[in-house]
């Protein structure tokens, strides 16, 4: 029974939670240094596209997860550039870094795949069966010690409270927030390399459909702080794993629930609890400030 | 041998010197006052010795050597540290991160236990009693919090401690606190400069004195030899009375005229400091005061008073306003009734700090015909009003293009007091009109209310300074705990009377 309900419902949750825990980690890291994330989507989606690439490429599911990270990273120093050095405005640039972040697949596939967004399946000895999971929960207890108990998360949460005061204290507040920003482009690719190597077994366009945005979300919703943003994610995780299990079910009537209605379920979920569960805002003091 | 010697200093913003060949010395193991006006370039001087301003002239020698500091944190190699008016600390980190912050011991992994004991040991030998060093900040009283920040520069092992205003934000109790752990420091060896525009607090605390004026040192006094009176002639370059001078229309039939404002069994609930069955009546030509220690009720009252339509669901009783039922109108119905006001917090009420001078004026009057035709501002029309105020009431400096956030407290509450007379309104509600002001404005603050009372105003003073409404007050009404518990006319003012009803005694 118990064993049941573990593989049936535990361990599926677990898995479709495991982006978005990768995405949120990423997420909490920028903003905790006082940069507004809302590109964390953008990033998802290349690190997916080149995860998916990489891996049959090196027949290697690591080596290609982490290169999806690095293609992350690369793009959120583009949006470094844009924030920080050229002090643009951070939601807009998101925006365009998501937007630029869409194109990126479809043009690349068509030169290598001769495809129009996706790519070739993963064969299946050089896919992922659990490891990932493994990764998962090492990230997220060495996040939460580094936040916590080091001088680079100590150093970082000041950066976005009270960057004058980390600024008085002889501390580069910029070069922190380069920290953050290169960290949330670093962890929504491996997200994104989860999403394509883990999840499934190929790219397929589009495929980060809002899962960057509900990793904000789940951001917002654990307050800024590592261990609530985990659960807040595992939460929304467990949404789609119910909308996966609704779907052609005959709830009541005869005809099942349109599918449609079914998938709307985990963004709805999203909009409900952000909307009445959060209560007063918790950003840090400094976010999206630039001095 | 001196800590801090100041040589010919200069610092210039474009054609305007904010400090001139500026001269004076700190003691080692002293506490140095630095006292002059707002806009006397105290801070200018401060932020020049803590490198945030480069010299345009003149040296700063450090314990008897030229140093040529760069930035904060290389005036912190030189043993210099400042206590910022706005504290530097995150209020949601807690006590020990924010003091060690930028100097925790460890490589990756802070060492906490390590930092906490060194940081016992040093709270004992500077005798600042405190426990507190898991709590998040925000959670300290700001007396608590400024400790942190002295606890903070003992850390990082500064010898010379620069505190800016630091009492403004105090409670007399606090204040004394603060002193008392000032003194420990010194007979630590400890050098300690204070910059106030406060007297008698520097006149009771310091060894010695430093009067700027216009950016210049006008002379510096071993504080046992000198008085307030001398000071403040230093400060502000010509004789100060501290009472009001002027001329003090008589209206003979006072008591007779109708009143403007009649409030009447006015209960306002609130979560911080409910206002409970409050009745008086405002009449022209006279100046009402609002005595009282803070947190009484009275900015409750006033808050009411300039928006009653908030308050239609907490508020009970009556408010007339010139005759009329007012406890429905929002504020600006009741501008445009006839009300002028002074916001009691400048800062966060009255101005748009990072706005210039004539958009602030507009403030609250665009919608006035003479600032506005169909829906445009008439900003030429504005501007000219606003340089008239600026001669008026000697605001400084004269540039309507000015931030109001870039300028000193005296100037930006002169701003506030010419945009809430320039409607010419019947009825002023000012709160706190000379709170963090210096002397020089003052006066000129105090004669602009006096003057409007001449002209057969009618004015609420709000203020926590009892020497302020005894100076200018026809009547005063004496809150506590929200009521009023007294009411005083002109003849019978007596400080310590009004001070026991303050406190909650009796007359």
């Amino acid at each position: 029974m118990l064993e049941a309900f573990f593989s049936s419902w535990v361990l599926p949750t677990l898995r479709v939670s495991t982006p978005l825990i990768f995405a949120a980690l990423g997420g909490l890291w920028c903003e905790r240094s006082g940069v507004v994330q809302i590109g964390l989507e953008g990033f998802m989606l290349v690190g997916a596209f080149f995860a998916a690439v990489a891996t049959p490429y090196f027949s290697n599911p690591y080596l290609g997860l982490f290169i999806g990270g690095l293609a992350g990273m690369i793009l959120s120093l583009l949006y470094g550039v844009t924030v920080l050095k050229l002090r643009a405005n951070q939601i807009v640039s998101g925006t365009a870094i998501n937007l630029f972040a869409l194109g990126i697949p479809p043009f690349l596939s068509k030169i290598w795949f001769d495809s129009t967004g996706s790519t070739p399946p993963i064969p299946s000895e050089s896919q992922f069966h659990s490891a990932p999971l493994v990764i998962m929960v090492f990230t997220v207890v060495g996040s939460a010690l580094i936040y916590h108990y080091s001088k680079i998360g100590m150093r970082l949460r000041f950066a976005g409270e009270h960057p004058k005061a980390l600024e008085s204290a002889g501390v580069s507040v910029s070069w922190k927030r380069w920290q953050g920003v290169m960290m949330s482009g670093f962890l929504s690719g491996i997200a994104g390399g989860t999403l394509s190597t883990y999840l499934s077994s190929s790219f397929t366009r589009n495929m980060s459909a809002g899962r960057g945005f509900i990793a904000l979300a789940a951001v917002i919703l654990g307050k800024w702080k590592p261990i609530p943003t985990v659960l807040a994610c595992i939460l929304f995780g467990l949404t789609e794993q119910l909308q996966i299990r609704l779907q052609g079910v005959v709830l009541w009537g005869v005809e099942p629930v349109p599918v449609q209605w079914i998938q709307i379920l985990p963004y709805l979920i999203t909009l409900l609890v952000l909307a009445f569960a959060v209560g007063r805002s918790f950003a840090p003091k400094g976010l999206g400030q630039i001095e | 041998m001196s800590a801090i010697e100041f040589r010919g200093v200069s610092k210039r913003f474009g054609n305007f010197y904010a400090n001139r060949n500026l001269s004076f010395q700190v003691k080692t193991g002293t506490i140095h006052g630095l006292i002059g006006e707002n806009g006397a370039g105290k801070s200018t001087a401060m932020k020049a010795l803590f490198g945030i301003y480069p010299l345009d002239e003149g040296e700063i020698l450090v314990q008897g050597k030229p140093a040529k500091i760069r930035n904060p944190v290389h005036a912190m190699k030189f043993g210099i540290g400042m206590v910022h008016q706005h504290f530097m600390l995150a209020g949601t980190e807690t006590v020990l991160d924010n003091i060690i912050l930028g100097h925790e011991p460890g490589w990756i992994w802070i060492k906490r236990d390590q930092a906490l004991s060194e940081l016992k040991k040093i709270s004992t030998l500077y005798g600042l009693h405190f426990e507190k060093w898991d709590h998040p900040v925000s959670s300290l009283s700001v007396g608590e919090q400024q400790r942190v920040e002295i606890l903070k520069l003992l850390y990082q092992r500064s010898d010379v401690l620069i505190l800016d205003e630091p009492t403004a934000v105090l409670t007399p109790q606090e204040v004394k606190e603060l002193f008392q752990n000032l003194k420990k420091l010194k007979d630590e060896g400890k050098t300690i400069i204070l910059i106030s525009h406060k007297l008698k607090e520097v006149l009771e605390f310091t060894d010695a004195i430093t009067v700027m004026r216009r950016g210049e040192s006008v002379g510096t006094k071993v504080t046992a030899e000198t008085n307030e009176d001398e000071l403040a002639q230093m400060m502000v370059g010509r004789p100060v009375s501290f009472t009001y001078q002027g001329e003090r229309k008589m209206f003979a039939n006072a008591s007779d005229m109708k009143p403007v404002v009649r409030i009447r069994d006015l209960s306002v609930e609130s979560s911080t400091e409910p206002v409970k069955k409050v009745s008086f009546e405002l009449r022209p030509g006279e100046i009402l005061g609002v005595a009282g220690v803070q947190g009484n009720g009275q900015s409750e009252l006033l808050r009411y008073l300039t928006d009653p339509k908030k308050f239609t669901k907490s508020a009970q009783g009556e408010y007339f306003f010139q005759g009329q039922d007012a406890s429905h109108l929002g504020p600006l119905e009741i501008r445009a009734k006839g009300m002028g006001l002074v916001p009691e917090d400048r800062l966060s009420e009255g101005l748009l700090l990072q706005q210039d001078m004539t958009e602030n004026f507009l403030l609250g009057q665009h919608q006035d015909s003479r600032y506005q035709k169909n829906g445009l501002l008439l900003r030429k029309k504005a501007t000219e009003a606003v340089n008239a105020k600026i001669k008026e009431f000697d605001i400084r400096p004269p540039f309507t293009t000015v931030w109001s956030g870039r300028m000193s407290g005296g100037n930006q509450q002169k701003l506030v007091i010419a945009r809430a007379l320039d409607s010419n309104p019947s009825v002023l509600y000012v709160a706190h009109p000379t709170r963090g002001v210096d002397v020089g404005a003052i006066e000129k603050i105090h004669d602009a209310i006096v003057q409007e009372r001449n002209r057969g105003k009618a004015i609420l003073l709000f203020s926590s300074e009892l020497d302020e409404l005894m100076d200018l007050c026809d009547r005063m009404l004496v809150f506590f705990n929200g009521e009023i518990r007294s009411e005083y006319k002109r003849s019978e003012f007596d400080t310590w009377s009004i001070g026991r009803v303050m406190g909650g005694g009796d007359r």
